[in-house]
């Protein structure tokens, strides 16, 4: 399952990154790398079994704590 | 503005309104809370959401040509309007991580329930990165396409269950106290009809701007007619069975049996489904990496699509511990939560920019 | 270029990937590995408690197109025309026996084409709502199974082979839906079950099938099965049943005629159409439910011997009438004695009466049986057939 992550984020990788060195577009590749960094290393907790954070409970629960509903 | 160069007419814009509003509506009914009185409460909704549609267009005729980060960096200033901009990204961001959970939970209950979540969702996310890496106007296009056969295929399951429909189960009507009635409505106004505050983004391509608020409002009228048509079909056919079932329309189309040839039309509902949740979640995706690409100042936004995606379907999977949860945040957090989205930073955004005259020519940056 | 080469690589590598996917393999069902469940049937037993679930499942290989007569066939084994077969679990709940399956069967049961959930005697006195739960939440089901009791168990009329239809099952489904298309006893889907139960006034009801034995060829007796009643439920549990009549005069008062006769001592009519209207009145804490039924027909045999004249049909009318509202009678008179309103007669008054029902409702058991209930019958006659002197005169 790692090995399927990891693939799948080095062909992400192998298919952007060549392009924007090419053509010298450094802001896009730092954000693209910032964003590819986040997702693999999310994927990888996801498919070792680390549970993240629920957002959407986290937010609900701020949202009826504070207006106590 | 050369992130995007195409441009889309009206009537594409209110096809796109027409497909985005009916996003997951045309399986998770709005209005629930109701009981068998959610079809008025969708209809008070919709009032609402063209209230809402109202205040977010003022924003979009101030500023001809312009998408909501552009306008809040004119507004609040460069470090501010980023900031905000952010923010609504995040909103897009996190809507697109929910319909992405409605839809796979749809999916898997009913019709794939062996195949693993992410694989449903990637699949789906490349095929919405492959439209939106091709722009505003492919999307138009394809809802060209899409919008008009699910609109039939809702109209004539309604013709197909008119032996089963009893009126009677719609009665009496405004049974529920107004109390509930005006919380059904509100929350079927921030889903789905208010969520189409995402066209922020999309209104700026539109090529006759001044007719674009008349569009929008269009093609809100338009997606709430059908919503209420087939709502009410479902509290007539159900009966009380509506208001405890997660997904009313489905199992009024398993209903549906036409000499015993005509059965299992269900499978169209869920056809339904794919079409209108792709072109909703393809505007939200789209609305996401074009914004990031704007507040960043980058000159395409294509590289970013890939990442964002994948992240996108990481939320949708991470988002809540479990089914209830989700149910849960959608019936309470979830209206309270948007508001600040949908009318919030639009009509903040508006009265500053009332104020301080904007845009002048020339520019007047602080 | 160089470019569009490699596109055409990407694309071509594309093509060949997606039939994996597009093919749905995860989920993929083979057909030679389903066993299609066309009935289900549900025991109690009464000491234990336990559940024994009864799946009839179909053979494919032995539905042919000529239907053969040969008898009843009845369990597997040995039988030219058996196309069915009968499995049998018990367990402690409906998803403890299901998942018994494997223990005994070679395929996996689908239940897309279910036609019947029928009830054995034992399961309805206790209560069905361990089923009636998984009904509603599985995503398997489909709402437009019926409903059906049995008179004794549910094992035994789901192995009677019925000789017209090939499937045994589908052979219930149709006589069911035969028996209420000529007015006889009404035909119960789970949506509708389903619907009477959570309007909390409404009683559920659904047909009985019952075994009779008859002489068949060579004097051999045969067992096949008919419909002996409605049963009348309050809540989950059975307490009582309509007889012939009574679940005529149901159907009658909630619009559920289409086709069928009306026999009155001189003439057999044929009810063309039928129109039945509750219609609720509540004065003070009195409430008058009247019943009103319009209903056209022609006359198929008259036993007067007599040419018809207009004061005759008249006659004939008027007698149609009152059997009409004896029947309806019958079923009011049986529904107050069990204290079910199986008519709606809660919705009807909810519908009209929004703000009285609040308190009605919570009531509804003692005011039940102190409705006054008026029926007014309509009947015309259209046709006289094909004569109109008769055969043989007095």
């Amino acid at each position: 399952m790692i090995a399927l992550v990891l693939m799948g984020f080095g062909i992400v990788a192998l298919i952007q990154i060549p392009g924007l060195v090419r053509k010298q577009w450094w802001r896009e590749l730092i954000c693209f790398a910032f964003l590819w960094f986040m997702g693999l290393i999310l994927s990888v907790m996801i498919a070792i079994g680390i549970k993240l954070p629920p957002i959407s409970t986290i937010i609900n629960k701020s949202i009826t704590g504070m207006f106590g509903i | 503005m050369s992130l995007e160069k195409g441009k889309i007419s009206n009537f594409q814009l209110s096809v796109l309104i027409v497909g985005f509003t009916l996003g997951s509506s045309v399986i998770i009914s709005p209005g629930q809370g109701a009981g068998h009185d959610a079809w008025i409460a969708v209809a008070v909704g919709l009032i609402e959401g063209l209230f809402i549609a109202w205040i977010f267009t003022a924003v979009v005729k101030q500023f001809k040509d312009k998408t909501i980060i552009e306008i809040n960096s004119l507004v609040y200033g460069k470090f501010l309007g980023k900031c905000i901009s952010v923010l609504f990204i995040w909103y897009l961001f996190h809507l697109g991580a929910l319909v992405l959970n409605s839809y796979i939970r749809f999916f898997k209950l009913e019709i794939y329930p062996a195949t693993p979540k992410t694989v449903g969702l990637l699949l789906l996310m490349l095929v919405c990165a492959s439209t939106v890496g091709r722009g505003i106007e492919v999307l138009a296009r394809c809802s060209i396409i899409l919008v008009p056969l699910t609109t039939l295929v809702a109209i004539s399951d309604t013709f197909l269950l008119i032996p089963h429909i009893d009126l009677n189960n719609l009665m009496p009507i405004l049974d529920v106290p107004i109390g509930k009635l005006l919380l059904a409505s509100h929350g079927a106004a921030s889903f789905p009809f208010a969520e189409t505050v995402a066209f922020l983004m999309v209104l700026a391509f539109v090529d006759k701007p001044e007719k674009g608020p008349s569009a929008v409002s269009r093609g809100l009228l338009m997606a709430g007619f059908i919503l209420i048509m087939v709502v009410a079909r479902n509290a007539a056919v159900l009966g009380q069975m509506a208001a405890i079932t997660n997904y009313s329309t489905y199992l009024a189309a398993q209903v549906i049996d036409i000499g015993d040839i005509l059965t299992r039309v269900e499978s169209l509902v869920a056809i339904n489904l794919i079409a209108m949740g792709f072109i909703k979640i393809s505007v939200l995706f789209y609305g996401t990496v074009l914004g990031l690409a704007q507040v960043f100042n980058f000159r395409s936004y294509r590289p970013i699509i890939l990442p964002v995606g994948i992240l996108m379907v990481i939320l949708a999977l991470t988002n809540t511990e479990n089914t209830f949860d989700m149910i849960d945040f959608a019936n309470k957090g979830y209206p309270i939560y948007a508001i600040s989205f949908q009318i919030g930073i639009p009509l903040i955004t508006l009265v500053i920019a009332k104020l301080r005259k904007l845009p002048q020519t020339g520019g007047d940056k602080v | 270029m160089k470019r569009g080469q490699r596109f055409k690589i990407y694309v071509a590598i594309i093509l060949i990937i997606m039939p994996v996917f597009l093919s749905g393999c995860w989920d993929s069902n083979e057909l030679n590995k389903l066993s299609i469940v066309s009935g289900l049937g549900w025991d109690i037993d009464p000491d234990t408690g336990e559940v024994t679930l009864t799946y009839q499942s179909i053979i494919p290989s032995e539905i042919k197109s000529s239907s053969s007569t040969s008898g009843g066939g009845e369990q597997k084994g040995g039988n030219p025309l058996h196309t069915i077969q009968l499995d049998q679990d018990t367990g402690s709940s409906p998803y403890d026996v299901l998942s018994r399956y494997a223990q005994h069967g070679s395929r996996i049961p689908f239940y897309q084409h279910t036609q019947v959930y029928v009830f054995g005697m034992d399961g309805v006195q206790q209560g069905i709502y361990p089923f009636l739960d998984d009904q509603s939440r599985n995503p398997v089901s489909r709402p437009n199974v019926l409903m059906v009791v049995s008179e004794t168990k549910a094992s035994d009329i789901l192995g009677i082979q019925d000789g017209m239809e090939n499937i045994q099952a589908f052979g219930m489904a149709a006589e069911i839906k035969l028996s209420a298309a000529f007015s006889k006893y009404p035909a119960v889907t789970v949506l509708e079950f389903q619907k009477r139960i959570l309007s909390k006034t409404t009683a559920p009801i659904a047909p009985i099938f019952g075994i009779v034995e008859e002489n068949g060829p060579e004097g051999k007796k045969i067992q096949k099965i008919r419909i002996t009643g409605t049963a009348v439920f309050q809540g989950d549990r059975m307490i009582g049943e309509l007889n012939e009549r009574e679940s005529s005069g149901l159907l009658w008062a909630t619009n559920k005629i289409e086709k069928g006769f009306v026999i009155i001592p001189q003439a057999s009519l044929e009810i063309v159409q039928a129109k039945g209207k509750i219609v609720p009145e509540l004065q003070g804490d009195q409430i008058q439910i009247t019943i009103e039924i319009d209903e056209e027909s022609n006359l198929l045999e008259y036993k007067g011997r007599q040419d018809m004249t207009s004061d005759i049909l008249q006659e004939l009318e008027k007698d149609q009438a009152k059997e009409i509202e004896s029947q309806v009678m019958a079923a009011v008179e049986k529904s107050f004695a069990l204290n079910a309103d199986v008519f709606g007669f809660g919705e009807a008054v909810h519908r009209k009466y929004k703000k009285e029902w609040k308190d009605l409702k919570p009531k509804w058991d003692d005011i039940y049986p102190r409705i006054e209930v008026v029926i007014k019958v309509k009947t015309h006659l259209n046709e006289i057939g094909d004569i109109n002197k008769a055969l043989m005169k007095d």
